[in-house]
């Protein structure tokens, strides 16, 4: 079967209240994957209050009026799912898949947090996991080589107070900072059934998931959404920012930062091919031109998407032993640099949409995958229908596409550089 | 409105791992299919019965050279041609090695296996390993031990094995080898390597997707059917244990620690694995485990504290592991010992109960994707195990009492595990050892 032609079968209803309800029926296997998506993420944040909406995210775990701390996830575990919640710039996300005997179950539990978390909320629990955010901090960024690279790309691309200026896990001033108010507010600010959108994805008929979703959920009141905060989209770099950091690393190591067009601009997928053709893979031009050549011990470059004026891409290369950071970025400009001018060769264009049509089709054989990216269409993308039509958009964009796309974002002229020197420890 | 009651669990689906088709090449190579309809990129891995104890002493790490340079040319496409011609039909190929096997693999959308398993055979039987390319992963494998050198809990990581079994074993040293020992091969020798080691007899083909409109097995006929047997014996060795001890490993100002107690355990075999799987998940396994409730729900020590299992074909080893700040490290150490005596607080059935539910329901969703099958196939090929023994393992499970994981635990855990610390060495007095340099990987 042509993989352009799979779709999977989508339903979707409204409540009364405002919560989106999309079901993905797959009879496959015994499981249900449920996800729910809140449009609310950490560009959300007030400047003084970075890292609020990842750590309301684990007070969303410590109970609600009718589940004890910590039973959401171990009933969940105990049922045979798994679970979790995420929190993104632009979105939080709670999922779990569980077998169907619990699919009543967990709809209920993520029904009651939504309706009743602030019954539960109190300071020890607060307490409690701001410490155990903070060692969330310490652990993935803080006591890592290159932890904070990420967030020193965000600050090199983003002007101070802008949205994604600053990283998800916020600072740990910040964290200490938050208090019992703060997290109330957060929540009737953002926690509504009109900012939720519900999927199931799995051995669930439509008419029974609208049903349980209207059962468990439909109560809830119903309170006014929002439009997205617009943000005006900022131009590409210019007279190369760059930033330098001596740090306990191994290696030097170079990276470089463009300015992208928002989610749902058509350039974007353009884009996407493109840093495929430069950086994803042995094939990929920075791997010949930078590994294959001893210059640098690993290199890539990635897309982004982000849904507040601009997205973000970005290049990145660990120098070899002995080689400077100077020295890799020019070669890594370099292959750039022909890239923009030239595009890909017709086989290199065909190869990035072949590895992106596997990529896309392996995330969606996974419900639990395939549920999130139903949320994610429905709450950034328009329409949950964006996850069918996606494959067949990006098999039909054109290389000249991906020239002009180049061309218009990915210009070496724009980059932004963050170097990272390696301090003897 | 008010909210609706708290629904009850639901009848739990009837559920078993997908059946494979088994097959048996001339050659000794057994292939296992497994037909997963609405899987449209089919995942396929070569498990190659190569236990580390095939590389010389001296010359550790070459197995993981010979896996990784695979895909670097092959006789037939030489240099970078042989991956462009693989990718342009969708396939990504990637290997690695265990103590017990080289694992080679490919996902490739069902659209383009017919083209991609040629392919995929010819990084497996006739790979070029060019000496520029296998000199490069020398040292992109170098480069690599320096980044783990730099990292707390990789290190940490990489110290367990040394810390439970005895250095007369290949089990006690890292799979990639150590600095020194990729001083002792080059080229000629990896050549030499995977053509000797390299060979169908004992090795296992899993394949797993939706092949509708295809036919694996001539697929896989086509492609490995004339492979030769190079005769070759593999020794599966039965690690033996190291005397436990206490060690902090320096890393000067580091903002936490990394802490791991662990002990040699036992493997899938033994009838006790089912009861030891409980005890584990119920100390460490799951949200609500013992150790996580303590150190993280209830301390806020940690972002999580986990047990692990690592078993091997004889014997195998459990850790507990987890990052804590630097000032609670010596209560979470004491702490965690205290939570692992299970003698002085036994599990109970409600515990057990749970452990065994998370155990076995979770099933259907790991199993749930092509990538998912074929992974656990080829961990259980490679212990000499057949793909039935998922169902067997679950019908075990149940049967699993409080009494049967606590008498399993406290048989297998030591009263004095291994401790190691990797952290600030100013926790030297509170752990009462001395802080020792990160030794050279």
């Amino acid at each position: 079967m042509d993989p352009r032609l799979i779709t999977y079968p989508l339903f979707e209803k409204s409540l009364d209240n405002g919560v989106r309800v999309i079901v993905n029926p797959d009879h496959n296997v015994p499981v249900v994957a449920l996800n729910l998506w809140y449009d609310v993420g950490s560009a959300d944040e007030a400047p003084d209050r970075t890292g609020l909406a990842h750590l309301f995210e684990h007070l969303m775990f410590q109970g609600s009026a009718h589940v004890k701390s910590g039973d959401h996830i171990g009933l969940a575990q105990a049922a045979g799912g798994s679970v979790n919640g995420t929190t993104s710039y632009d979105r939080t996300n709670y999922f779990e898949a569980v077998p169907t005997s619990a699919v009543r179950m967990m709809l209920w539990m993520e029904a009651d947090r939504l309706g009743t978390l602030l019954d539960a909320v109190d300071q020890a629990n607060l307490d409690n996991q701001r410490e155990v955010v903070k060692e969330e901090k310490r652990q993935r960024y803080d006591n890592v080589p290159y932890g904070d690279a990420w967030h020193r790309i965000l600050a090199l691309n983003f002007p101070e107070g802008h949205p994604y200026a600053h990283p998800t896990i916020g600072s740990m001033e910040h964290l200490d900072a938050a208090t019992l108010a703060d997290m109330r507010a957060f929540f009737r600010a953002n926690y509504r059934a009109s900012r939720v959108v519900l999927t199931l994805s799995g051995d669930v008929t439509p008419a029974q998931g609208f049903r349980l979703a209207e059962q468990y959920f439909g109560h809830l009141p119903n309170q006014p959404g929002r439009r997205r905060p617009q943000v005006a989209p900022l131009p590409p770099h210019e007279g190369i920012p760059r930033h330098e950091v001596t740090s306990a690393v191994p290696r030097d190591a170079v990276y470089a930062a463009w300015r992208l067009p928002e989610a749902g601009d058509p350039d974007l997928e353009a884009l996407g091919l493109a840093t495929s053709v430069l950086g994803d893979g042995i094939t990929s031009r920075m791997h010949q031109a930078l590994v294959r050549t001893e210059l640098a011990e690993g290199a890539g470059a990635f897309t982004m998407s982000l849904a507040r004026g601009n997205s973000i891409g970005v290049a990145s290369a660990r120098c070899w032993d002995g080689v400077e950071p100077e020295a890799l970025e020019a070669a890594m400009l370099e292959a750039w640099q022909q890239f923009v001018d030239e595009g890909p060769t017709a086989e290199e264009h065909e190869r990035a949409q072949a590895q992106f049509a596997r990529e896309w089709l392996t995330e969606l054989s996974a419900l639990d995958q395939r549920a999130d990216r139903f949320g994610q269409a429905a709450t950034l993308n328009g329409s949950p229908d964006w996850v069918n039509q996606r494959l067949r958009t990006v098999m039909a964009v054109p290389k000249e596409d991906v020239i002009t796309a180049a061309r218009r974002w990915l210009d070496p002229d724009n980059r932004a550089v963050l170097y990272y020197r390696s301090k003897e420890a | 409105m008010t909210s609706p009651r708290r629904p009850r669990l639901g009848r739990q689906p009837a559920w078993s791992f997908p059946p494979a088709t088994e097959h048996r090449l001339d050659n000794g190579l057994a292939v296992w299919v497994f037909d997963l309809p609405g899987q449209y990129v089919i995942s396929a891995t070569m498990a190659l019965d190569l236990p580390l104890t095939s590389e010389p002493v001296s010359s550790e790490g070459i197995a993981n050279i010979t896996a990784h340079t695979l895909d670097e040319g092959t006789l037939s496409h030489p240099g970078a041609s042989f991956t462009e011609t693989l990718e342009n039909t969708g396939a990504v190929i990637g290997a690695g090695v265990t103590q017990l096997a080289t694992h080679v693999s490919i996902d490739v959308p069902v659209t383009g296996v017919a083209d991609a398993l040629p392919l995929f055979a010819d990084a497996i039987r006739t790979p070029a390993l060019a000496d520029n390319d296998v000199l490069r992963h020398i040292g992109l494998r170098r480069a690599e031990i320096q980044q783990v050198m730099a990292n707390s809990a990789q290190l940490a990581a990489a110290l367990v094995p040394g810390a439970v079994f005895s250095d007369s074993f290949r089990a006690s040293r890292p799979t990639g080898g150590l600095t020194s020992t990729l001083e002792a091969f080059g080229p000629d020798e990896v050549r030499a390597f995977q053509a000797t080691h390299y060979s169908p007899a004992g090795s296992t083909l899993v394949i797993a997707g939706d092949f509708a409109g295809v036919d694996p097995i001539a697929i896989a006929e086509g492609a490995f059917g004339d492979w030769t047997d190079t005769q070759v014996t593999p020794h599966h060795e039965d690690p033996g244990a190291a005397a436990p001890r206490r060690r902090l490993v320096s890393r000067p100002g580091a903002v936490q620690a990394d802490i791991r107690i662990a002990a040699p355990a036992i493997d899938r075999v033994d009838p006790r694995w089912p009861a030891f799987q409980v005890a584990c998940s119920i100390l460490g396994g799951t949200f609500q485990s013992r150790l996580n409730t303590e150190l993280r729900e209830r301390r806020g020590f940690t972002y999580g504290v986990y047990t692990s299992t690592t078993p091997l074909r004889h014997g195998g080893y459990a850790a507990v592991g987890g990052s804590f700040r630097t000032e609670v490290v010596p209560e979470a150490v004491t702490e965690a010992l205290r939570l692992l005596d299970v003698a002085a607080k036994p599990f109970t059935t409600a515990e057990v109960a749970r452990a065994v539910n998370f155990l076995t329901r979770t099933a259907p969703l790991r199993y749930a994707t092509a990538s998912g099958v074929a992974q656990q196939a080829v961990i259980l090929a490679s212990m000499g195990l057949g793909w039935r023994h998922v169902d067997e393992s679950t019908a075990r499970l149940l049967g699993v009492t409080a009494d049967d994981a606590t008498a399993a635990f406290t048989e297998i855990w030591p009263d004095e595990p291994a401790v190691l610390v990797v952290g600030d060495p100013s926790l030297a007095d509170a752990l009462g050892v001395e802080a020792e340099s990160p030794p050279g990987l």
